[in-house]
């Protein structure tokens, strides 16, 4: 096969004859096609970034095998593997100007000093610091340095990129615009990568396939829309951010599958709602009915308290708790106002529900 | 422990300025996009090799030329005719001359450090926390005694106090008080530096929202600043401690017949009362001394690691208002300090223009001669020659041994049992970084004839003085160039090794390449050391050549204004030799840390 084939890899720390060993990672089987961005999705210390150096060589396998086109890597050192690998932190060199990191890895690779300045100019264009060449590291802000950390790791072409939660150090605004720079500067240079983050939405901007990994094994891997739409298991959803689960047998599954339309696929039982596909349609009135503005296409399903509102990214959001299923956060419909207290009537945003 | 005073303890954060050195640009062969290659074979025998080779050198030299010698001279001490026999503990126990001596050594030792510490602690205010003009020029000028030869500075006090000087007055000459006064002269730098290099680091912020929480300036600091400073206080009192209890050089020359240290002891019981046992047995003693010093130092300078990775990087430091009652008394004692460092260095300059004759250079053309009387066996020049070029043999071993040990103990293995050998190692080395050069002179004469049976005798070797004076100045090279290896990100050697560097060109273009400024330091401060080395050197500097400092120290033995003020112009010359020396090693300090 082409491209990375990742088979029953395991990986373990500490000392087995005393009793201290850490199974990071156990019996991982996963691979990226060539020219495909995979994203390791996982909490931390799920064992995502030992996969990562197992992969790189880095870490010794406990069991299993990493192979390349189907050739396998047991005995390639780090540096005959051509893996490029980025950090969360960059790991600039010091001593270097930006230039010269960049080109560390095409000196490795003995290229002609020409060639070497033409790259590491391409190289700077593509992550968005042309003319930064001659800059000292120390100088750069935290997003620079690891632009020039992106554009140092792709610099020699390495067959596949292995990156280590390379946004994780920055700050929200900062790894949003990031992510969306790190993926297209893949696809730009047509890079197979191996990208992880805990951050689920990183993972759904960057990679082609999300594969979620918990407690050392893997959960599921698919295309993010399908990931999001079927999660594998209950665990998978929770880490996607799904806050909370519907038995659709029960009576409160009921309104919620009438909701969301006749035909759902076989096997389903649980309906899982994400934060805001519960959306406060308006005040419940009286003790008999509810009012709000329930319609056809969107009917009230449930009705609960309001604990708190919040105000983010410009929208309301209420924290409300519904019988049977808890404390949730609902979205706020145009023009629904609503305080503490309140009992507010709840419609169903069907595309923040997976089936389960 | 006399060559180990060349250090000056900062405590900056270990980043490399980004221009620091380029690697050599490879003659480019044809290029290569795909630089993996299939197979490969799992790193193995060449590397064990190599490794085995980077720990075996330093562990045979300073195997044969550390633990040797002092195991025998320990044994001596122990044993005699072959069987334990403690009667020599009993014997040099029994004399009052043995106790007044250890009494006389810590007691030194201990007021100097605490002198030292006073006068200190409000310098590395002044001088760390404190902004004003020409701060850089005083803090570099009272390092200057640190980088002192002893000799030197044991010369340079006896111009200001002996009969003649311009503080002839106060009677001070050949007392306990001049050995304390010389040894603060010494060791103030060492704790300006030490508490100084953490305080301006430390965050001022904590201070503040101790005030702001309802702390008086003065509570805020004693409940504040100063814990916090307590690890830095805790090393540089310990090591200040060290280098006191094993001072040889100065006190020799100060001390005259009725104060010394166990060292200078150890000296005397050798060459002049060719008591070995006594030796041996007092050698132990100060073994037993400095390791106890050590002890602490490390414990204390683990805790200031510690301290130092919690703190922030400080702000600038605010001016200096001498408005302000704190600031102006601690100005007025560093002030004070000032002119009591130059005192000395003002009078060993100025009484080395007198002659007996007048005011002139007279001293410094008669250092090529063999002084009044034939004093030397050879011309003061000649001298100086000697010393330069044992001083250039000493410092490639140095800083090759030294290097050496950093390297291998700098490593983290993942094999559990390479793991242990390496902190085996570590302990191993640390060892003789308490070194008391005075034994490491006597295990030498010891240990050195015939060695191992074998039918040479090195102590006519003309490699035995600069063997002696890398021993000793070994220890200074591992703790400049360690701690700036051990700062190195492992992960900075993966991100090397991903990109395509092997194991060899990972350290030379990570870890030489970081390193290459600290090298330079320990280049310059084992040259300076060995240039100033007196303690083992004066058991082993053969008589036809003598280097600098055992010229001097033979020059005010005798009589006549002639030699004395030979001696006087050939410190002068020491001391800028010396001093030269480590100021092109401080400019290539850099941003660089390491421990001195």
């Amino acid at each position: 096969m082409d491209g990375l084939m990742i088979d029953a890899l395991s990986v373990r720390y500490g000392d087995a004859r005393r009793g201290a060993e850490v199974r990071a990672v156990d019996g991982v089987t996963l691979e990226v096609q060539r020219g495909e961005v995979l994203a390791l999705l996982g909490p931390s210390g799920c064992g995502k970034s030992s996969v990562l150096r197992a992969v790189a060589g880095l870490e010794p396998l406990a069991a299993g095998s990493v192979s390349w086109d189907g050739a396998d890597l047991a005995g390639v050192p780090v540096h005959r593997r051509g893996f490029g690998l980025m950090f969360q932190d960059g790991q600039l060199f010091p001593h270097r100007d930006v230039a010269g990191n960049v080109e560390y890895g095409l000196r490795m690779a003995r290229i002609p000093r020409e060639q070497r300045r033409a790259r590491v100019a391409e190289l700077l264009d593509v992550v968005g610091l042309a003319g930064y060449g001659a800059r000292a590291v120390a100088t750069l802000s935290g997003g620079e340095r690891q632009r020039v950390a992106l554009a140092r790791a792709l610099a020699p072409r390495p067959r596949l990129l292995l990156l280590d939660e390379p946004l994780s150090a920055l700050d929200r605004a900062l790894r949003e615009r990031l992510a969306d720079d790190v993926r297209s500067a893949l696809v730009a240079t047509g890079t197979t990568a191996l990208f992880v983050t805990h951050d689920h939405d990183e993972a759904a901007t960057v990679g082609d396939r999300v594969a979620v990994m918990s407690a050392g094994r893997l959960l599921q891997a698919a295309p993010p829309a399908e990931l999001w739409r079927r999660p594998a298991s209950r665990e998978v959803a929770e880490f996607l951010g799904y806050q909370a689960f519907v038995d659709l047998d029960s009576a409160q599954g009921a309104a919620i599958r009438g909701a969301l339309g006749g035909d759902l696929p076989a096997g389903v039982r649980v309906a899982a709602l994400a934060e805001g596909a519960l959306v406060v349609a308006g005040l419940v009135v009286g003790p008999v009915g509810m009012s709000g503005s329930g319609s056809a296409e969107a009917p009230v399903v449930a009705s609960g308290t309001v604990l708190a509102t919040a105000f983010r990214r410009g929208r309301t959001e209420l924290s409300v708790r519904v019988e049977g299923l808890g404390r949730v956060t609902a979205a706020a419909a145009a023009g629904a106002v609503a305080a503490p207290g309140d009992e507010v009537a709840l419609t169903l945003d069907r595309k923040a529900v997976a089936l389960l | 422990m006399d060559g180990h005073r060349h250090g000056l303890s900062t405590l900056k954060p270990s980043t490399l300025a980004p221009d620091a050195d380029r690697q050599p640009r490879p003659t480019p062969p044809p290029p290569s996009p795909t630089r993996a290659r299939a197979g490969g074979r799992r790193p193995g025998v060449g590397r064990v090799l190599a490794w085995g080779l980077a720990a075996g050198i330093p562990l045979v030299f300073l195997g044969v030329f550390f633990a040797w010698p002092v195991a025998t001279l320990v044994a001596r001490g122990f044993i005699a005719d072959g069987a334990l026999d403690l009667s020599a503990f009993a014997e040099v126990f029994a004399r009052q001359r043995t106790w007044r001596i250890i009494g006389l050594t810590l007691a030194q030792a201990g007021i100097a450090t605490a002198i030292a510490l006073l006068l200190g602690i409000p310098g590395a205010y002044v001088l760390h926390r404190r902004q004003f003009r020409g701060r850089a020029a005083v803090r570099a000028f009272v390092t200057v005694p640190f980088v002192l030869p002893t000799v030197v500075v044991g010369v340079a006090f006896r111009s200001l106090l002996a009969t003649g000087g311009p503080l002839d007055f106060l009677g001070l000459d050949g007392t306990f008080a001049a050995i304390v006064a010389a040894l603060v002269f010494f060791n103030y730098a060492l704790v300006v530096r030490t508490v100084g290099g953490l305080w301006e680091h430390l965050d001022p912020r904590t201070e503040q929202a101790a005030r702001a929480l309802g702390a008086s300036p003065l509570r805020a600091f004693a409940s504040v600043t100063l814990p916090a400073l307590a690890p830095a206080i805790a090393s540089a009192a310990s090591l200040v401690f060290l280098f006191c209890a094993t001072a040889f050089g100065a006190v020799l020359v100060l001390g005259g017949t009725r104060y010394g240290t166990i060292e200078t002891e150890i000296w005397i019981q050798t060459t002049q009362f060719l008591d070995l046992r006594a030796a041996s047995v007092l050698s132990v003693v100060q073994l037993v001394i400095v390791a106890a010093a050590l002890a602490v130092a490390s414990r204390a300078r683990r805790t200031r690691e510690r301290a130092l990775s919690l703190s922030e990087p400080a702000g600038a430091a605010r001016p200096l208002r001498l408005r302000s009652g704190v600031d102006a008394a601690a100005a007025g004692v560093t002030a004070l300090v000032v002119v009591l460092i130059a005192l000395p260095l003002v009078s060993l300059v100025v009484r080395s223009l007198r002659t007996p004759t007048g005011w002139g250079i007279g001293n410094y053309t008669a250092l090529g001669t063999t002084g009044g009387s034939n004093a030397l066996t050879v011309t003061v020049w000649e001298a100086a020659a000697n010393s330069l070029r044992i001083a250039l043999d000493a410092t490639v071993m140095a800083v090759l041994v030294g290097g050496l040990v950093a390297l291998v103990v700098s490593r983290r293995p993942r094999r559990r049992s390479a793991r242990r050998a390496v902190s085996l190692l570590d302990a191993v080395f640390m060892l003789p970084l308490g070194v008391s050069a005075v034994t490491v002179g006597f295990g030498f004469l010891l240990t050195l004839d015939h060695p191992f049976g074998l039918d040479v005798d090195l102590r006519r070797s003309a490699l035995l003085v600069p063997i002696a004076q890398a021993v000793v100045a070994v220890p200074l090279v591992v703790r400049t160039v360690l701690p700036v290896l051990r700062a190195i990100d492992p992960r900075l050697r993966e991100a090397a090794a991903t990109l395509g560097a092997g194991p060899g060109r990972v350290l030379a273009s990570v870890d030489l390449a970081m390193t290459v400024r600290a090298l330079g330091l320990a280049v310059g401060f084992a040259f300076a050391v060995s240039l100033g080395e007196f303690g083992a050197t004066s058991f082993l500097a053969r008589p036809d050549r003598p280097t600098l400092p055992v010229v001097i120290f033979k020059l005010i033995g005798r009589p006549g204004a002639e030699n004395h003020g030979m001696a006087l112009a050939a410190s002068v010359l020491l001391a800028l030799v010396t001093a030269g020396i480590i100021a092109v090693a401080e400019r290539l300090r850099g941003p660089a840390g390491g421990e001195l």
